[in-house]
């Protein structure tokens, strides 16, 4: 059983009652609960910075449950969602399983169907934070290069020698020699194969002669 | 000419002279003439007229009755003679009596109507009016009145008004149809809320120490929930039941409330949101409570919509009631559509007139014709901003007509 404070779940629901059973639900399996009449509520609120998945209701008054997963996309809220819904709204949920939604269930729902997904989607989260945390820190290193490491960095994940970077960059091979323990050290890469790793993670790719650029 | 002779007899006894007089009475002769075809000239009017036409006296008799009115009741000279109420209608005799008291007193006119008995014995309505003419002292000393057969009249009304109920029935069926998958949505509402309440107490009641507090509030929440449910039912039934009018003191916010619970699902489902306004202290009305909500439900549906086009910003209903004058009250239902073409601000009353597309456009005439049953008015305006508002005015308890019970 997980503990209460290292997680959180967000339901969003118009229908108070049904805001409070599925509360009482995740409760009764020692999952922490925030409830929210409204998607306008919940992206008032200050929400606390734990993994976490959103329950939410595909009608709301006002912003919709789709609306409030694009609203939530535009503000890089990364929260992973589980609709739930009263009507039958079986092309709804093709548009919502499209968007990136976790699991689209109608109510009356099985307890069980609901906490699988809650699971499946906290697991989720709590990886692409990872993830997320990673990217930063990598990007914070890429930042800290100069102009001339950058370009090293991206001749050496491409397998080439010194000598032919040296050729390729107008440089001698000692300069090259130095950039590169520079990039190593300042990406905090332990090997070549390291280094190629974060250099796929952040996307950079050499793009021919003279050009580098971001994979898109 | 006119002829006379008078003896003049002398101091012994005989006949002394006679004088003869002479006397020119054509004109008199004339006047004769005249007053008398006056005369029946005015007996014929009075006897013609299609009404009753009668006179009654300070003491309770009986002036004059036309032959029409003698024919109708087929009443005796004696039974008229003994009191002008024989013919009158048992049920009638406290309330005619009563306004009789009252024009005595003030001296004004009287009118009523009330239910005289034919020769047939059949009742039929009138409306009696009379007024006095008064003695040297200003007090009434005989009234004129006549009778007007409206039995006609009423009967029509009465045909009328049954078909508008019947027609409203079935505006109230149909809208109710169209509402389905909305009901439908707030029956299953609780009734998932109830699945998912029930699941949890289980899995309280199953831990190695189980939350039998949370598990009771979980088992009050399901019953809360079932009678949410059935009330939702309870409602439609009640919107469904063919009812003739049924007037009572209800308190209108509370049936704006539950109208709003059978539409909130299509203002959902239109995107579209709801705000009310209902002001707490509102003097009570005397209505249908079945027409009213069919009116509101009408309202709200016209204006989601109106709201339905795809490229409108804001979508949003403005359901507002509030005391107008002294003890009125005032609904305004107002959306922020597509608006209404001056032109057409009586015509959406009209039956039949629509601009939906497999509407019937029957809606807003019923809704009208029940407001006006109630003594009310339903108007629509354009809003400074897009969208139109429609409101209803219901007259304050005391003018309308009697609570039924």
């Amino acid at each position: 059983m997980m503990s209460k404070t290292n997680q959180v779940v967000f339901v969003v629901d118009d229908d108070a009652s049904m805001c409070t059973a599925i509360s009482r639900l995740l409760g009764a399996v020692g999952l922490e609960a925030q409830m929210f009449p409204s998607g306008q509520k919940f992206l008032a609120s200050k929400l606390p910075d734990v993994p976490g998945c959103l329950v939410l209701d595909v009608r709301l008054p006002g912003l919709s449950g789709l609306d409030l997963q694009q609203e939530m996309f535009a503000r890089g809220i990364h929260y992973p969602i589980i609709f739930i819904t009263g009507h039958g709204d079986i092309p709804m949920s093709v548009q919502a399983m499209k968007a990136g939604a976790v699991e689209f269930l109608t109510k009356p729902f099985r307890d069980q169907d609901l906490l699988d997904a809650i699971r499946l989607a906290i697991r989720r989260d709590r990886a692409a934070r990872k993830h997320r945390a990673e990217l930063s820190k990598l990007r914070e290193r890429l930042d800290s290069l100069t102009p001339r490491e950058r370009e090293v960095m991206t001749l050496v994940v491409t397998g080439m020698l010194n000598k032919q970077i040296a050729l390729e960059l107008g440089t001698s091979e000692k300069t090259v020699k130095v950039h590169r323990g520079q990039v190593m050290h300042k990406m905090k890469a332990d090997s070549l194969a390291g280094l190629v790793h974060m250099t796929d993670k952040l996307g950079i790719e050499f793009t021919g002669l003279g050009g580098i650029g971001l994979k898109s | 000419m006119r002829c006379a002779r008078d003896p003049v007899v002398g101091a012994s006894g005989d006949l002394v002279e006679c004088v003869g007089t002479v006397v020119d009475i054509t004109e008199r002769k004339r006047a004769e003439e005249k007053l008398g075809e006056s005369e029946r000239r005015f007996r014929l009017l009075v006897e013609s007229i299609p009404h009753h036409v009668w006179s009654f006296r300070p003491d309770d008799t009986v002036g004059y009755w036309n032959q029409r009115l003698i024919d109708y009741t087929g009443l005796t000279p004696e039974e008229i003679q003994a009191g002008g109420w024989a013919a009158l209608h048992p049920d009638d005799v406290v309330r005619v009596k009563a306004a009789w008291q009252e024009a005595w007193v003030n001296g004004g006119a009287y009118e009523m109507e009330q239910r005289i008995r034919g020769r047939d014995g059949h009742y039929r309505r009138f409306v009696c009016s009379a007024v006095a003419v008064k003695d040297e002292h200003g007090r009434p000393a005989e009234w004129f009145g006549t009778d007007t057969d409206v039995e006609a009249r009423r009967q029509a009304e009465e045909a009328l008004h049954k078909a508008q109920a019947e027609l409203a029935h079935v505006a109230r069926v149909t809208t109710l149809g169209e509402l389905t998958a909305s009901i439908a949505h707030e029956v299953n509402q609780p009734l998932a809320a109830i699945v998912t309440n029930g699941q949890a107490s289980l899995r309280l009641l199953s831990r190695s120490k189980p939350d039998i507090d949370e598990a009771r509030e979980a088992l009050e929440s399901i019953i809360a929930d079932s009678l949410r449910a059935s009330e939702v039912i309870k409602r439609i039934r009640a919107l469904l039941r063919k009812t003739g009018p049924a007037k009572s003191r209800l308190n209108i916010n509370e049936a704006i409330r539950e109208v709003i619970a059978f539409t909130a699902g299509e203002l959902k489902k239109n995107h579209a949101s709801l705000v009310t306004e209902l002001a707490p202290d509102l003097p009570t009305v005397i209505g249908d409570r079945v027409q009213l909500q069919q009116v509101m439900l009408n309202l709200i549906i016209n204006g989601n919509e109106a709201m339905n086009s795809p490229d409108l910003q804001t979508r949003e209903l403005l359901v507002r009631s509030q005391r107008t004058g002294p003890d009125g009250v005032l609904v305004i239902v107002k959306d922020t559509g597509t608006g209404l073409d001056p032109n057409d601000r009586e015509r959406v009353f009209d039956a039949f007139f629509t601009r939906k597309e497999g509407g019937l456009g029957l809606g807003l005439s019923i809704s009208r014709t029940i407001i006006e049953d109630h003594g009310g008015k339903l108007w629509a305006t354009s809003n400074e901003g897009p969208g139109v508002s429609l409101q209803f005015l219901l007259p304050p308890a005391s003018k309308t007509n009697d609570e039924q019970n």
